[in-house]
């Protein structure tokens, strides 16, 4: 197919030359325009069979491996619409031509010359001197590091033509002073100074090739980078073309236009390239009116996201956004992180893992919506295990009724194997009465014994209590991360039950523990922690606590209640005689009304803390 | 065993082999030379065509500055690009706008990528939080658009903007 696509080629620009020999300026560009668009459509293996048959090796010596190859002839073509766009007296579209075969080429002495002379023709002195500069250095080095031959009689035309800018440069200068530029002082370390402090303001693209402005702008956001293109056409030229379209994070609230805007940007990038994909797209909530139409042109581009989709949607239900992209599997097969904000449609969710198959990690957070969808009748829970998925997120509100809990079959049953190797569980915001209700057991947790981080935050009816009530034989080895908040503070009733080997299990390994509220928040904690519960004595053994998570490194307990200067005096002591907690590096006390700042300062002396975090305390001190 | 490193106008600049192998081009040159760090007598020439003594001068200042900085060695691109500038780098690359474009070629010529990344990141900071008219005046360019051109353009990039 190459092969002829390439007669055809050669034939095209064949017939343009003969055009442009008679005078017929316009059809000749008409021609060359379309056999430059066959020449740069054609892909990187079909040009590197190509430069065979024409006798050439491979890849050019200077190219490395990964860089783009073009088609042999495309600088003769380029070259030759320059000359036409010349003729036609469109000189900034000769130039763009111009630039484009020292980008192709950047060892061609043709693209510096044609370049250097549109620019003395438009007038643009310093850009020409600045572009035959650099045609200079490069064709040396071309000649040194690469060895390629050096074209003697265009290196000189190239030396001719910048000592005629010079001078021209020399007599534009003497004009605007209407004298001598000044001599610089006799000291030539001083003047050197003078001349290179601030005042030099060069354009980066006439000094750096594209791979290293690619560099450049690749270190700024996206946004950024294409704001660039507003600086002068040359810019304009380079930014759409480069591959910088990997991690694509639209704005909120944009219409269907806008959206083709960017994918149109997002394949003239992609063009000459063979893998089309993306890694991030990150799409906030858009136009409602056009918010299907916009979802499904983006499944529809034939482009995969390979790492990370981040949705929020406001219209579409997870049923409808299921059938969608059960249409366009292809994009989403290889799908690392999956971030959804959609109307919830119950037991839909546990289709997704189906159209993911390398998922890793999926969050999931019902759009509030006054609708409320109900629970397809007969639905038979799909039997099937993720070994993929390492962090499942719910994030609910508990403001807004969910019929039911995402994945609620796994909270049902105990030995479900749908996620086997799950590290990273966050439930926020649910009801559990629910579960609860339907002869739930509620020992989940016993299917993720492989968990690193578990939070429980703000559910409703499932205190710290129920949690270790009903796992009787509660394991997880590898835990060092635990936050449990609850909505509403309790007293631990009944925890003292529990003893130490048993708390060891769960908590052997934590290094954060964050009881912010909850109720094992301080008091709490005294009860949990001791054996036999002594009645109206506040005593809180810091000590017990450090040999049950010797790893901590962050503890939060903010809003805890009865934790107090004596609480404190308590800590102090435990960290000066046994040097408990040695990891601790965080401590959050924030909103502990009962807490003097001259207690934290001696607790302070004692032990020093990378990180304090206070907030709303009272500060006295 | 010492380096000689000859500029493209000829200067030679004599460093340790430390220095020299910042540069992973010629570390990868003197890789098939051996180890004989003892034989002080030996000496090797390593021409750099491309970077002239200015320039190579102020690089290979660099490469003794950081001749025993461990440096990452991640791929990981989203934490290069995020690391900001090291302060004694941000204040090696507060030259004139032309050598710091000729420190990038030659940091990418004889790859030392710590130094690139750090001119490079040094550029992008020069774009960060400017408008496209402080742009180009930074880099002393004209505005060749027409308005209209110019509103065309912020139409295409509408998708990219915060609001």
């Amino acid at each position: 197919m190459a092969g002829e696509d390439n007669d055809v080629m050669v034939k095209v620009f064949e017939l343009a030359q003969r055009n442009f020999k008679e005078k017929k300026y316009q059809d000749c560009l008409t021609l060359l325009s379309r056999a430059i668009g066959y020449a740069l459509s054609m892909d990187q293996r079909s040009i590197m069979k190509l430069r065979k048959s024409y006798g050439l090796t491979e890849r050019p010596s200077y190219a490395g491996r990964t860089a783009k190859l073009y088609h042999p002839k495309l600088v003769a073509m380029l070259d030759s619409r320059a000359a036409t766009y010349e003729k036609l007296k469109k000189l900034n579209d000769a130039l763009k031509d111009g630039e484009q075969i020292v980008r192709v080429e950047p060892f061609n002495a043709r693209g510096y010359i044609r370049s250097g002379k549109l620019l003395q023709a438009l007038g643009h002195w310093q850009q020409a001197s600045d572009v035959y500069d650099r045609g200079i250095s490069m064709l040396l080095m071309g000649r040194d590091t690469f060895k390629l031959k050096l074209n003697e009689q265009m290196f000189k035309i190239m030396k001719e033509q910048r000592s005629i800018v010079r001078s021209k440069l020399k007599d534009i200068a003497k004009r605007k002073n209407g004298r001598l530029v000044p001599i610089p002082p006799l000291e030539e370390g001083k003047s050197k100074r003078v001349k290179t402090s601030s005042t030099k303001c060069l354009d980066p693209l006439n000094f750096l090739p594209v791979e290293l402005m690619h560099r450049i702008l690749s270190m700024l956001p996206l946004r950024l980078a294409l704001r660039c293109r507003l600086i002068s056409k040359r810019w304009d030229e380079l930014i759409p073309a480069l591959p910088l379209y990997n991690d694509i994070r639209l704005a909120s609230l944009l219409s269907f236009k806008d959206v083709a805007n960017c994918f149109k940007l997002v394949h003239r990038s992609k063009e000459h390239t063979m893998v089309k994909s993306v890694k991030r797209l990150v799409l906030p909530s858009v136009s409602i009116a056009d918010e299907s139409r916009i979802v499904s042109f983006i499944l529809k581009q034939g482009l995969e996201i390979t790492g990370t989709l981040d949705m929020t949607l406001m219209d579409i239900t997870m049923q409808q956004l299921v059938d969608m992209l059960r249409e366009n599997d292809s994009a989403v097969k290889t799908l690392k992180r999956l971030k959804l904000t959609c109307i919830f449609v119950p037991k839909y969710e546990e289709q997704l893992p189906f159209l993911f198959p390398r998922l890793e990690y999926l969050s999931i957070t019902p759009t509030p919506t006054r609708r409320v969808m109900a629970l397809p009748k007969n639905y038979i829970s799909p039997l099937a295990s993720f070994p993929n998925l390492k962090a499942l997120h719910i994030i609910g509100d508990l403001r807004k009724k969910y019929p039911s809990l995402p994945f609620e079959c796994i909270f049902k049953q105990s030995n479900s194997q749908m996620f086997p190797n799950l590290q990273d569980l966050i439930i926020v915001g649910y009801d559990f009465s629910h579960v609860n209700s339907n002869n739930g057991t509620f020992n989940f947790l016993e299917n993720f014994t492989k968990l690193r981080t578990l939070v429980l935050e703000n559910n409703k009816t499932f205190t710290f209590r129920t949690l270790l009530k009903r796992h009787d034989f509660l394991q997880l080895p590898m835990l060092t991360k635990f936050v449990f908040r609850e909505p509403e503070t309790r007293q631990a009733e009944g925890l003292q039950l529990y003893v130490d080997d048993y708390l060891f299990n769960v908590f052997g390994r934590l290094q954060v523990l964050d009881l912010t509220g909850s109720s094992i928040s301080y008091s709490g904690l005294i009860k949990l922690l001791r054996k036999s519960r002594i009645v109206g004595t506040e005593y809180f053994n810091f000590e017990q606590v450090s040999a049950l998570c010797p790893n901590l490194e962050s503890l939060y307990m903010n809003q805890s209640i009865g934790l107090s200067d004596s609480a404190l005096d308590d800590f102090i002591k435990t960290i000066r005689i046994n040097n408990s907690f040695p990891r601790l590096r965080l401590l959050d006390l924030s909103f502990n009304n009962e807490l003097n700042g001259y207690k934290l300062l001696e607790f302070l002396k004692e032990r020093k803390m990378p990180i304090l975090v206070l907030h709303g305390a009272q500060q006295n001190g | 065993m010492s380096i000689s490193i000859i500029s493209s106008d000829g200067e030679p600049f004599k460093v340790e082999r430390k220095v020299a192998e910042r540069s992973v081009l010629i570390k990868n040159m003197l890789g098939d030379l051996g180890n004989d760090d003892d034989d002080d007598d030996e000496s090797f020439e390593v021409p750099i065509p491309n970077v002239r003594g200015s320039v190579l001068q102020k690089i290979l200042e660099w490469c003794e500055h950081h001749k025993d900085t461990a440096f990452p060695d991640d791929e990981d691109d989203d934490s290069r690009k995020s690391a900001p500038v090291e302060e004694w780098d941000r204040e090696f690359l507060r030259v004139d706008q032309e050598m710091l474009y000729e420190i990038i070629l030659g940091a990418n010529y004889l790859n030392i990528r710590p130094l690139l990344d750090a001119g490079c990141k040094v550029v992008a900071e020069m774009i960060r939080g400017k408008t496209p008219e402080e742009i180009r005046r930074t880099f002393n360019i004209v505005n060749d658009f027409s308005p209209e051109e110019e509103a065309a353009i912020k139409r295409e990039n509408e998708w990219a903007e915060d609001r």
